[in-house]
């Protein structure tokens, strides 16, 4: 069933809504086994509200989100906890647990659900914040971490069970170039060596050239998806003025070609 | 004009009805989530457990000895006169007594307990619900209620009898520094008080100490998981802890009274 062809992720027809507003209007994609996806678009066009969608936080009012050809939206308690298991999450604003140190907050999964001893857990935890460069801060409280850490941990805590799939929201904001570019490079390990899927919300060109496999970009005026393709290919072929002006970099002039594709 | 306020009026019933519907299913959660913990005492943090009764009721000593001292003098001082012109004024340490331990006791100690436990716990888990905490308690697959409430509800438990008591025993106290104060002896008003009090009168307030502390503590979590997005929600939640409570304390003392009066007259042991 799981043959590599079939996508990992598929989002069918999903609409969106806080209360009678509506932020995604019957939005289709499919993320693929083992690829770097990334979703763009607008401060506040639905980027991390389509995230919470895709991780079945959020119930959908029309649509459906299937993960691995199982239907994730909607479906009963004991299916929805198996495919939870396959997921990690990095929420945009960390959300680490503040009565936590670092190391606790990325144990906390494998307590949950591994029978591991205590010293190959605090093992485990030590390689994944040594994978993005805080092994020594470990027995810190998140309140003692700037936010660019906060993020690191989160991400740490995101990959703590090893997930077939990874959504990490705005991952690089607050980071230096530096940093940046090094977690752009675990990222592309994780998932060269690893297979990890990755679905990654950013607004960082550098970034989106640098892991993007494919893209799709949200925007808030459509309710929809207003172009999907490779980075390289939207910028040298932008569909209309908003993928161009994002692209490059420019104010946007004029919105008279702001059509969907 | 008149639609408007039938519509109004019909919002807020809505509102009421959708918010004692909420009120239940988290009940419903609470009571799966303690049966689960129950099964598997492991899982409880007791060393949590116990850090939240320490602030809780430890800490809260002193705002209630406080309030249970100043209770008991005024209710003794002022009522000694007018049981005087009876020649009864002995019966102000039986008076006090019956108040403190039936009544006063446990609701002052609940408000309190709302005032100082029921709204941090609210704006503890608001905060963790506005900072996505909770979203990401979910995404790992942890129950909310059962990482957060079980251990405050059950520490909100046993801290209220604990407090209670106390209150009992400083209202009383300061009815017989009142009464010793206006020239009775130590073992005259121990005697009056042995004669006319029994233990069912502590009972009754420990019963409904123990139900308080549940309720203050899970209704200050559930003001906290309902809590909406950004800052300001987290003073709502806060103030919604504290009205709801207060609110529910003196509607379930209503119930508690009623049942204790009917049983009394009917000349059972209560
Ligand atoms: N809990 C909520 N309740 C009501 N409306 C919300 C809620 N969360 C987000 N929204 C609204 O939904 C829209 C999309 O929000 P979302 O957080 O998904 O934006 P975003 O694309 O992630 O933006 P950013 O890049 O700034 O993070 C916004 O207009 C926001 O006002
Ligand atoms: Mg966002």
């Amino acid at each position: 069933m799981n043959t590599s062809d079939q996508p990992i992720i598929s989002v069918r027809a999903l609409t969106a809504r806080y209360g009678e507003r509506t932020v995604l209007d019957k939005i289709s994609f499919e993320v693929k086994r083992g690829e770097i996806f990334v979703i763009l678009g607008g401060s506040g066009c639905g980027k991390s509200t389509l995230m919470k969608y895709m991780i079945g936080l959020y119930q959908p009012a029309e649509g459906e989100v299937f993960i691995d050809s199982e239907k994730f939206s909607g479906t009963d308690e004991k299916t929805y906890n198996r495919i939870l298991r396959k997921i990690g999450v990095m929420y945009q604003s960390g959300a680490l647990f503040g009565s936590m140190t670092i190391q606790e907050n990325v144990r906390l999964p494998m307590d949950e659900y591994t029978t591991l001893t205590m010293s190959a857990k605090n093992a485990a935890a030590a390689d994944k914040l040594a994978l993005v460069g805080l092994q020594d801060s470990a027995g810190k409280l998140p309140s003692e971490l700037s936010g660019g850490m906060v993020k690191r941990a989160a991400i740490a805590r995101a990959l703590s069970l090893n997930p077939a799939i990874v959504f990490l929201d705005e991952p690089s904001a607050g980071l230096d170039p530096i940093t940046s570019a090094g977690l752009d490079a675990t990222i592309i390990e994780l998932s060269r060596n690893l297979g990890v899927t990755f679905v990654i919300v950013t607004h960082e060109l550098a970034s989106i050239y640098a892991l993007a496999d494919r893209c799709i970009m949200l925007d808030a005026k459509t309710k929809g998806i207003i172009a999907s393709g490779q980075p390289a290919d939207l910028r040298d072929h932008p569909p209309n003025a908003l993928v161009k002006s994002f692209f490059h970099r420019q104010p946007l002039t004029d919105t008279i070609n702001r059509t969907p594709p | 004009m008149a639609s408007t306020l039938t519509s109004t009026v019909g919002e807020k019933t809505c509102a009421i009805v959708r918010d004692l519907q909420n009120q239940v299913v988290f009940l419903g959660q609470l009571t799966v989530a303690l049966g689960q913990v129950l099964r598997r005492p492991r899982q409880l943090h007791i060393k949590k457990i116990l850090q939240i009764f320490h602030t809780a009721a430890v800490d809260g000593l002193p705002i209630v000895g406080l309030i249970s001292l100043l209770t008991g003098l005024i209710i003794s001082s002022q009522s000694v006169g007018p049981l005087k012109t009876y020649g009864a004024d002995i019966h102000v340490i039986y008076l006090v007594a019956l108040i403190m331990f039936r009544e006063l006791s446990p609701i002052m100690t609940a408000i309190l307990l709302a005032g100082r436990t029921g709204s941090a716990f609210a704006a503890e888990i608001g905060t963790m619900k506005v900072n996505e905490e909770l979203d990401a308690l979910k995404t790992m697959g942890l129950d909310p209620v059962r990482f957060l409430v079980v251990e405050r509800v059950i520490a909100g438990f046993w801290a209220m009898p604990f407090l209670t008591i106390y209150s009992m025993l400083l209202g009383v106290a300061a009815s017989f520094a009142v009464m010793l104060g206006n020239g009775y002896s130590l073992s005259a008003l121990y005697t009056e008080l042995t004669n006319y009090c029994n233990v069912t009168d502590i009972m009754e307030g420990l019963l409904k100490s123990f139900f308080f502390g549940v309720l203050v503590t899970g209704v200050g979590c559930l003001r906290g998981i309902q809590t909406k997005a950004g800052a300001a929600a987290v003073g709502q939640s806060t103030t919604r802890a504290v009205v709801s409570s207060i609110i529910l304390i003196i509607a379930s003392d209503c119930i508690f009274t009623f049942i204790s009066t009917t049983l009394r007259a009917k000349g059972l042991p209560f």
